[in-house]
């Protein structure tokens, strides 16, 4: 984009806005058009989601809630007809809706893959039945161990009603068992997933939103100033590179190393930018900032404050004390002891180690308006030392015999990636699976807050002259504004969760809204920036960041001190100060 | 027959190596990657050190290249877990 804006002295692109501001920059810079675009298609999402209810959706609820409070009342542990009504409370999703079913495919990426690429575009009806068919006999075994597990399951729970629950070894018993048909019943919905695969055809859907995605920001381009012809021409190579991205992260192999599609979007950008180079008519398209921006404020919608209290006291503690103190003592650490040269690359690695790495790399890189190769190294880092840590922990976790929860507690405040904490908790186990996410979740939060905080201060202290003082107004000209939308996405999407409470949140916006299409067009908006920042960028510029190892050795030294930080303050939470919440995990 | 050769073909043959020269590395980074999806990524996984957690992955369909938590599955069932276990928002529900 012909943003004068998008210079920094040295002549280097970076994330940026001029100090001014005038009524025509509403429509004249992209840091709006980011806003405008994340909120009318966040605005489309609520009125077809909202509309596409699951049907008596309310009256399920109450009758769940009822059904749930009855149990809890006649018994004191978590029964079989409790555990029922809770998953028909959980199988309620707009996103199931017909129109809610279509946004959701229209908006995905790639399906998984093994050995052919175009698997993962098209299968046909008879490769889908052959994939059915080979993994019905799992599907059938799974169902028959799920019915035995529930008579047993409610066999001992009778026996335990028929002592009044009175009598703690039946109780146990009972307990026991339950928890051994729950096992088998989400066997069994895996091996259903399997065993039911649909035929589909993808590349008709992806033709149908490239054309969506290219209008959507060309709309903004035109209002710039710029050529909608252009941008469209260069757009369809920067699609079509999104695209093979994705793919490749989609094969099954790739996928089991963590090697996420933001990593295939910038290797395969820098590898054209530095060998054939990046063509001349392509460049147009190439609007890192302006695709970055816009799934930020995507990505505000799904930062939902109001879920935070209600996931765990010693939770928060770990995730919302420890994580600002490394994120500050990193960043001191780097400029004091290490003395990286530049701020912002000190800051993205700062927030990507200690927060939750590229989703926070992003937002804080955009926020003090980093440079494209700094945002890069910073994602880099995170990847290589996500694939290691997901291996290592739980091996070292249950290797020293470090019970389930704490490890849990330790890997959520510490693996950057989400995706990997998911796989690293589940691994050590459920406890560790829920205390982790829980952890990560609450991280995933801060980003909002850690995005705010960096902007002001880089428009009130680190872009100022040695002892310049800048006023509101100074700091307002300098502000990025599209964290303002970034934040207004996240405060009025947390009051909308909070007005409808936790199920119907749950019904209409996580599982409507944000997974039936915000988080899609999120992804494919950051993976757009992803391309083009590898487009952009030379070997040369991002050698030069490498220079003396000292973003290497800023990540090792911060994520060692998050390391002691988060496994002290996950002890002392867990087990110290509140072992009762500990002991109902 | 003597062929016609015009002044600027040692240019243009030039050119045509520089050209074939830049497409060098795509071809290479084009069979790494081939040979890293069919044979070296999934020896690496094949591995003492790597093998039960890929399996588990694969076992469990977890998404892995995830980069926030509403794009994994796990995170909703934990977050109902924690809130229905420990209930301390009172009326939560």
């Amino acid at each position: 984009m012909n943003n004068s804006n998008n210079s920094d002295p040295s002549g280097n692109e970076v994330v940026v806005d001029v100090a001014k501001s005038q009524l025509s920059d509403l429509w004249k810079k992209e840091d709006y058009w980011a806003i405008w675009l994340g909120f009318l298609l966040l605005v489309f999402g609520i009125v077809v989601f909202f509309n596409n209810e699951p049907d008596d959706m309310q009256g399920k609820i109450k009758e769940a809630n009822a059904a749930m409070s009855a149990e809890e009342a006649r018994a004191p542990f978590k029964t079989v007809a409790w555990h029922k009504a809770a998953a028909n409370k959980h199988k309620l999703k707009a996103s199931s809706s017909k129109l809610g079913r279509f946004l959701s495919k229209f908006t995905s990426k790639p399906h998984k893959w093994r050995t052919n690429p175009l698997d993962s575009l098209i299968l046909s009806k008879s490769a889908a039945a052959s994939r059915n068919s080979k993994t019905k006999a799992d599907y059938e075994k799974a169902k028959a161990e799920t019915a035995a597990a529930l008579t047993a399951a409610e066999k001992k729970e009778a026996d335990a009603a028929n002592a009044g629950f009175s009598d703690e070894h039946l109780n146990a018993e009972a307990q026991t068992s339950i928890t051994t048909w729950l096992i088998a019943k989400n066997g069994l919905s895996k091996a259903k997933k399997k065993a039911s695969v649909k035929p589909y055809n993808q590349i008709v859907y992806l033709v149908g939103l490239f054309f969506v995605i290219a209008l959507l920001f060309g709309a903004g381009i035109v209002a710039m100033g710029d050529s909608f012809s252009a941008f469209f021409k260069g757009f369809c190579l920067i699609f079509l590179l999104s695209v093979i991205s994705y793919l490749l992260a989609s094969q099954a192999t790739v996928k089991a190393y963590g090697i996420g599609y933001a990593a295939w979007a910038i290797a395969i950008g820098l590898l054209i930018s530095n060998t054939i180079g990046t063509p001349n008519w392509a460049i147009p398209a190439v609007q890192t900032e302006y695709y970055i921006k816009t799934g930020l404020v995507l990505l505000g919608a799904e930062i939902l404050f109001s879920k935070i209290l209600s996931i765990g006291v010693p939770g928060i503690f770990v995730a919302w004390v420890v994580t600002p103190i490394v994120l500050v003592s990193t960043y001191l650490f780097g400029q004091k002891i290490i003395k990286i040269p530049s701020k912002t690359l000190n800051i993205t690695i700062s927030a990507d180690m200690s927060v939750c790495g590229v989703s926070a790399a992003i937002a804080t890189a955009a926020a003090c308006r980093a440079k494209k190769e700094e945002l890069t190294l910073s994602v880099g880092l995170s990847l290589v030392f996500t694939s290691i840590m997901m291996i290592v922990m739980p091996a070292v976790i249950k290797a020293v015999g470090i019970p389930e929860i704490l490890g849990g507690a330790w890997m959520g405040g510490t693996i950057d990636a989400t995706g990997a904490v998911a796989a690293a908790g589940a691994f050590l186990g459920e406890k560790a699976l829920y205390t982790a996410a829980t952890i990560k979740m609450i991280q995933n939060i801060l980003i909002g807050v850690i995005a705010f905080c960096v902007a002001v201060y880089w428009c009130a202290k680190v872009e100022n002259i040695p002892g310049q003082k800048v006023g509101a107004m100074e700091i307002w000209h300098r502000f990025p504004k599209f964290v303002i939308g970034f934040i207004l996405a996240s405060v009025i999407f947390s009051a909308i969760y909070a007005s409808l409470g936790p199920d119907v949140g749950y019904t209409l916006i996580d599982q409507g809204v944000i997974k039936g299409m915000s988080k899609n067009l999120r992804g494919w908006f950051f993976c757009l920036a992803f391309v083009s920042i590898g487009l952009a960028t030379n070997f040369r510029e991002l050698r030069e960041q490498l220079k003396g190892g000292k973003p290497l050795i800023l990540y090792v030294c911060g994520q060692t001190f998050n390391l002691i930080l988060t496994l002290m303050m996950a002890y002392i939470m867990f087990y110290l100060v509140f072992p009762e919440i500990t002991g109902k995990i | 027959m003597t062929k016609a050769v015009s002044g600027n073909e040692p240019d243009k043959q030039r050119l045509h190596i520089v050209t074939f020269k830049k497409w060098v590395p795509i071809a290479f980074a084009t069979c790494l990657l081939v040979l890293f999806i069919y044979v070296i990524g999934p020896m690496g996984l094949e591995t003492e050190a790597l093998k039960p957690m890929a399996e588990f992955i694969e076992e469990n369909d977890i998404n892995v290249n995830a980069y926030y938590y509403t794009e994994v599955d796990e995170f909703f069932e934990a977050e109902r877990h924690m809130r229905e276990y420990l209930k301390l928002v009172p009326g939560s529900r």
